[in-house]
């Protein structure tokens, strides 16, 4: 990947996927999911979704899978409206990169 | 090494930190596992790099300040860095910014290049290491790095007030007293709640049931109308060859029997098409409204 994934972009696009789920999904899933779209460790997304749910935009539960406990995810009313922001902050801030590059931007 | 190594290693590891964050990090990472599989076992291992790394990771995540840096291609980069602290760790190869600028790493000899000006990286290089996925933090965390947004999002306060006042949205648990006084409330309330509701729901039974009943006669009616429109016209048209005269009539009173009828039928498709759907759509936004006022009161 030519482009970096910013702080605010990973958590944007871990609240849309976890969002994506209405009823909430697991940390491996969320994972490959993120995987097929930026390239990022393994690794990286533990903190990411625990600064998320400390900041109360994520919540947990566990939920019996299989003869043991999963932990899943969740988005909270906090998390959906934080999401939104970073929604409407991509459109501004692609649109204006699609604009200068299409050349359409002067000055 | 095999997965109950690395965890008891990982385990290990974490054991400074605090119970509920080690038990958080390991239940993670066991679910990881047991989600990738026995068959990813050795794949997972080797991308979530040694136990050491996946320790420092989890920490640095979670050590209080908020990360700032980026993802590449090669794992995330934590360069970023607005306001200079000087507390770095001589350990990590952290290089700082004064102003922000562009941070360019210059692969063939590891340094970052800033507006001309070049940081040795110190230590080993990890940032090349692409599998690790290795992040640095800024002690200023993320309000630095909102501020490009002036900060007109929720997010910068909610960081702001993050180690005080964090129950300041009123979401703290509530209280058991609390809790058994809520039950009695309801109990209380629970005459006046049943006669409404019963009240409310056999108003809306009568409804369901007037409406079933327009149906059903308009819909007699319209078949009524419609057989004796018929009837009547082929009457008509055997009066027509006898008295001419009465023939038309008959037919014309034939049509307008058929277009009495077809009436009718007209407003039971309009009853079903228009009326209930509106009427569903009222009540589910009543009881919408109900709950959401309940919500707001609790």
């Amino acid at each position: 990947m030519v482009f970096n994934t910013g702080a605010a972009l990973l958590d944007a696009i871990v609240l849309a996927v976890v969002s994506n789920e209405m009823e909430g999904t697991y940390g491996y899933k969320i994972t490959q999911v993120v995987r097929q779209v930026i390239e990022i460790s393994e690794s990286t997304l533990y903190p990411v979704l625990r600064r998320l749910q400390k900041d109360e935009c994520l919540e947990v539960y566990d939920m019996e899978c299989a003869g043991r406990n999963r932990r899943y995810y969740k988005v909270t009313e906090k998390g959906r409206a934080q999401l939104n922001l970073y929604i409407s902050e991509w459109y501004r801030y692609s649109a204006k990169l699609n604009s200068i590059f299409e050349g359409g931007l002067k000055q | 090494m095999n997965r109950a190594d690395f965890m008891k290693n990982l385990a290990e590891l974490l054991a400074d930190m605090s119970p509920s964050e080690r038990e958080e990090a390991i239940q993670y990472y066991n679910d990881y596992f047991d989600d990738a599989g026995a068959e990813n076992e050795q794949s997972v291992i080797a991308s979530l790099g040694t136990p050491q790394q996946l320790a420092r990771t989890i920490k640095a995540g979670l050590s209080g300040s908020e990360m700032v840096g980026e993802f590449t291609e090669k794992g995330f980069s934590g360069y970023e860095q607005k306001k200079s602290n000087e507390v770095l760790n001589p350990n990590q190869p952290q290089p700082e910014t004064g102003d922000g600028g562009t941070w360019q790493q210059n692969s063939a000899n590891g340094t970052w290049e800033q507006n001309g000006r070049a940081y040795q990286t110190a230590g080993s290089g990890r940032m090349e290491n692409g599998s690790t996925g290795e992040y640095y933090r800024s002690g200023n965390g993320y309000q630095t790095y909102r501020d490009p947004y002036n900060g007109q999002n929720t997010y910068q306060d909610s960081y702001a007030g993050k180690d005080g006042a964090s129950g300041k949205d009123g979401k703290k648990p509530k209280s058991a007293g609390s809790v058994i006084l809520l039950i009695i409330l309801c109990i209380c309330a629970s005459p006046i709640v049943l006669g409404i509701g019963g009240g409310i729901l056999g108003g809306g039974l009568g409804v369901l049931g007037g409406l079933f009943g327009c149906i059903v006669g308009f819909g007699a009616a319209a078949v009524a109308l419609i057989i004796v429109g018929i009837c009547l016209f082929v009457y008509g048209i055997g009066l027509l060859f006898s008295v001419p005269l009465g023939g038309l009539c008959m037919m014309g009173a034939a049509m307008i029997c058929m277009a009495l009828g077809l009436f009718f039928a007209w407003i039971i498709v309009m009853i079903c098409a228009k009326v209930i759907p509106a009427l569903i759509r009222g009540v589910v936004r009543l009881i919408q409204n109900i709950f959401h006022k309940g919500g707001a009161a609790a």
